[in-house]
């Protein structure tokens, strides 16, 4: 029987970069080609033919970025090497790409799930953070995608620079006029070394307050689910269709990611590629596997990761299929950490540990003791 | 020995930055004294922390022969001398062993307060002095406006000046022949009973304590046996020698010559800096001039942040003490912080450098506690003690009187910040204003009067905002004066953290205490509660701050590649508070426990 993964294919290039990210990105389009043709090339150097994917996900970057061609010409080198049966195809999408033509072709591939990025309502923010479309550019793509997709994404941020709460409040109008399948809405993380923190550090941008950002979280978590959505992980809301390609990496499950800074997990190896591009292609170059880092995990750490991203669901996690899966002893080793936070950020009900609405909010607190 | 009327012993007096060990560099190249291969950029400046900062604390000496055009070979012996003021006696003590200095003045800098203060020091101990303009290659070089700086405040003739380009090499070989010429040899009779100058001194783990020392008179030899004249120990001379630049031994050192001892002094405070080192068995009448105690000026605790790392430190320190005579420690303990030490310094930046030596060569993570002069408090029954420790002092009422240190304050800026500077100094830091000097086209020479413990918190910083980064300054400790001081102490939820307390003159009292416990807030990361600080003076809470509780915590995205990343940097953070100190069920960071020293800091937020 082959071994059931999803797999993510990460595009990183994109028409600009956004002040406030720390992903891998890059502007120089020259480079299209040849990275498409390095990933065909690392996926000749994975041992694909065991594998059955039942998701797939193009990231990004902005895959919407490059011409479909690119897309479709990888697509068939995936269903060259893979056996394919993909419930879920999900590709990342920036307003301004968005054309009848490109969602016709994409649709034609097989994708059946677009995820869009909007991150705010206001267009002074948008300006701030460098996104090249207004809410009016965003509103009149959004409803081209609808036309072919009924599985429909939209990314949006809090905690914005300059963000009042009035824009989140904004927000959620605008969601519950589009009413998309889906829901991720983060908390803007500021990295060091991005653009943004250093406007940060300068004082040319102004994060909101503690209090005001306390207040666009609690706003967000009680208008979605006014409007009917289920919270169903801590940054993820969906009327009826949840990822089913992120529920395998929160429930831990196999993938296999291509392309730079791409994770992996296929049985208890854990690997992540090289980040840097030409660094990428070097490797690639002498036939050689691309990893930024690579290893076998021991059981303490799958079964810790397994815990970490696992409580990230609303459900959380089975205590009893950890038993099985790692053994009592160390299972309950890895439980009694989180003993303390029992009855207040954490609760047990039918079998599964899981946050409460409170623990939701303070879950890097909790998740640390994992680390 | 060399014949006497061909050794030069010469120091380079020269302000930070202004080219010191470059001229240095140089010397050696042209000597041929440091195989190349072997010559890291500025070979004088052994020490990390001072190639780090580029400025040199502790001067090692390196002896160069040099053939001079009047067809003789010269030894010159060149003494660095340390270029802060914390080590103004070390700086007299090199001066003392050399009979003449290159004043090197930066072209495009002029005369800054410190190299006037070293160059009256050459002046007191009666050197020649031979003035160099150096950098004089910068675009920016003002050549006349320095000799005009240094006719002002030194009354240095142009004429008398050199020109030079340490870093291209030109006017060097011009310099050198000018100190052959102008500077003298050294005087002194070998037949006369041995007095040798220690200028300076460092521990060697095999030889023990090094002296570094110039005879003056008599001759030194390996196996003689040596007397200290200011402890009278007596030591066997076990090595003899010359810096070549390394150690290099010789049979002995005799009048005029510049070297080193060893005799198995187990640390250098046994080869103390100053001090006349005579023949055991025939000693000099009377020592050389100079000699003083070097004595600590600014204490604060020391303390491991991990207290199981209490041995280590003890050992660090002990260690470290063989090498720095200046420095001294006493075994203190504090509520908050364990088991440490109560350490002296010559002054902050001889703290800074302390605390970096200990933390990076002996591995160990530090806590500081905010620095603060010494105390004196007269005693209900008339008796002087001395206060190291803020939180040692008595409950006012059962002493007299407090009395605390004022120094004698030179500062040279441009005249459009003399305004400012002196409202700032009067105002805010209650020095008392003495006099002014011209100091060249548009600078002046300001002296004042002031308290010590006003210098240790926003003063340094202040002096150099206020005067856009040109006032420079010297300072020396002058008397004791009673004063009306509170000590400020600081309670962190409820709780006083003596580790924290701090002296104020009554005035500033409540301005120092809102102050303080702002900053303190502002580093204390946020808990899930609320906690409250405080600060107490006269026996009540005078200001309080809040750090609030933190209201979210919430572990952003996570996808696949993520998770290592994730969980990498979860645990990063949460080993920075691991290094933190718990205090009943409050975390606080080191950099809480020095929150004094950025009181007046600009606030980024």
């Amino acid at each position: 029987m082959k071994t059931k993964i999803s797999l993510y294919v990460h595009v990183p290039f994109c028409s600009r970069k956004c002040v406030y990210c720390d992903f891998t990105s890059v502007v120089n389009e020259k480079l299209i080609p040849s990275y498409f043709e390095a990933m065909e090339k690392e996926i000749d150097l994975r041992s694909c033919k065991n594998f059955e994917v039942f998701t797939m996900y193009f990231g990004g970057g902005t895959p919407s970025h490059v011409d479909v061609g690119y897309i479709s010409k990888l697509m068939k080198k995936i269903e060259s090497a893979f056996e394919i049966n993909a419930q879920e195809i999900t590709l990342e999408m920036n307003p301004e790409d968005v054309t009848d033509d490109k969602c016709h072709r994409l649709k034609d591939l097989g994708v059946n799930r677009i995820s869009l990025g909007l991150q705010s309502s206001s267009n002074e923010i948008l300006k701030v953070i460098g996104r090249p479309y207004t809410l009016e550019d965003f509103l009149k793509r959004y409803y081209i995608v609808r036309k072919y997709f009924n599985n429909v994404n939209i990314d949006l941020m809090y905690n914005l620079p300059f963000e009042r709460l009035s824009d989140v409040e904004s927000d959620l109008r605008i969601i519950e006029s589009t009413r998309p399948d889906h829901i991720s809405f983060y908390e803007l993380e500021l990295h060091e070394g991005t653009p943004l923190y250093s406007m940060v550090n300068a004082g040319v941008a102004r994060l909101p307050s503690e209090e005001i950002s306390e207040r666009m979280y609690d706003t967000i978590v009680d208008g979605l689910e006014n409007f009917g959505y289920k919270r169903y992980e801590l940054s993820s809301w969906t009327l009826e269709k949840p990822s089913i390609h992120n529920i395998n990496y929160w429930e831990n499950g196999e993938y296999l990611g291509i392309g730079v800074s791409a994770g992996s997990h296929i049985g208890t190896e854990r690997s992540v590629n090289l980040s840097d591009i030409n660094d990428y292609f070097a490797k690639i170059r002498s036939n050689l596997l691309p990893y930024e880092y690579h290893k076998n995990n021991s059981l303490k750490e799958e079964i810790g990761e397994t815990i970490f991203m696992g409580l990230r669901l609303a459900r959380g996690i089975n205590e009893n299929d950890l038993r099985t899966k790692f053994g009592s002893e160390l299972t309950a080793i890895y439980l009694e950490k989180l003993d303390k936070f029992r009855g207040y950020f954490l609760e047990s009900k039918d079998g599964f540990l899981r946050f409460t609405k409170e623990g939701m909010k303070f879950s890097a607190l909790v998740l640390s003791e994992l680390v | 020995m060399y014949e006497r009327k061909f050794i030069r012993n010469i120091s380079i007096i020269a302000h930070i930055d202004h080219g010191k060990s470059t001229l240095a560099d140089r010397i050696l190249e042209m000597t041929h004294s440091v195989d190349l291969r072997k010559m890291r950029d500025q070979y004088l400046d052994s020490m990390e922390i001072e190639r780090e900062r580029g400025i040199t604390i502790k001067a090692q000496p390196v002896k160069v022969m040099y053939d001079s055009v009047d067809g003789n070979r010269y030894e010159i012996n060149l003494i660095d001398t340390p270029g802060h003021v914390d080590f103004t006696y070390e700086v007299s003590r090199s001066l003392a062993a050399c009979e003449g200095v290159i004043l090197l003045v930066d072209a495009t800098q002029g005369v800054e307060a410190q190299t006037i203060a070293n160059a009256y020091l050459a002046i007191d101990n009666g050197l020649e002095i031979v003035t160099a303009i150096n950098k004089i290659d910068m675009p920016n070089a003002n050549i006349e406006e320095t000799q005009r700086e240094l006719y002002d405040t030194l009354g240095i003739k142009p004429e008398e000046t050199l020109l030079v380009s340490a870093k291209t090499g030109q006017g060097v070989r011009e310099l050198i022949e000018e100190v052959i010429k102008r500077v003298p040899p050294p005087s002194g009779s070998e037949k006369d009973t041995l007095r040798a100058l220690i200028f300076g001194a460092n521990y060697d783990p095999y030889k023990g304590a090094v002296a570094h020392i110039k005879v003056v008179d008599g001759k030194v030899s390996k196996g003689d046996l040596v007397r200290m004249m200011s402890s009278g120990q007596s030591h066997e001379v076990s090595e003899v020698g010359i810096f070549a630049p390394d150690l290099y031994p010789t049979d002995s050192l005799s009048s005029g010559e510049v070297g080193y001892i060893a005799a198995n002094m187990k640390e250098v405070s046994q080869a103390r800096l100053g001090d006349t080192i005579t023949l055991n068995s025939n000693p000099a009448t009377k020592p050389l001039p100079g000699y003083k105690e070097m004595k600590a000026v600014v204490y604060a605790g020391i303390y491991p942040s991990d207290p199981q790392d209490y041995d280590n430190l003890r050992k660090a320190i002990e260690r470290y003490k063989l090498n720095d005579a200046a420095f001294v420690f006493e075994p203190d303990n504090s509520a908050a912080l364990g088991f440490g030490f109560r350490c002296g310094f010559l002054g902050l930046l001889h703290m800074e450098i302390v605390i970096e030596r200990l933390e990076d060569e002996y591995d160990l993570d530090i806590i500081a506690t905010a620095p603060n002069v010494i105390y004196e408090i007269v005693m209900a029954d008339g008796s002087v003690k001395r206060f190291t420790d803020p939180s040692k002092i008595p409950p006012e009422g059962t002493y007299i009187e407090i009395r605390e240190p004022y120094v004698n304050l030179t500062l040279i800026t441009p005249v459009d910040s003399m305004g400012d500077l002196v409202n700032f100094i009067q105002n805010e830091k209650r020095g008392e204003f003495v006099s002014t000097e011209n100091a060249g086209k548009n600078r002046v020479t300001l002296h004042f009067k002031m308290p010590m413990g006003e210098m240790i918190f926003d003063f340094f910083d202040k002096i150099k905002a206020i005067s856009h980064g040109y006032a420079s300054m010297d300072y020396e400790i002058d008397e004791y004066r009673k004063s009306d001081l509170v000590v400020i102490g600081i309670l962190v939820n409820k709780e006083r953290v003596e580790a924290l307390d701090t002296v104020v003159h009554a005035s500033k009292a409540y301005n120092v205490a809102k102050a303080l416990v702002e900053s303190i807030a502002e580093s204390i990361p946020r808990h899930q509660f609320e906690i409250p600080i405080q600060a107490t003076a006269h026996g009540r809470i005078i200001a309080r701050a809040t750090v609030n509780p933190f209201r979210k915590d919430v572990l952003a995205k996570c996808y696949g590649g993520d998770v290592t990343r994730k969980m990498k940097l979860l645990k990063k953070q949460k080993e920075g508070k691991k290094r933190m100190k718990m205090l009943g069920s409050v975390e606080i960071p080191k950099e809480t426990f020095l929150s004094i020293l950025s009181i007046g800091k600009e606030n980024k937020n």
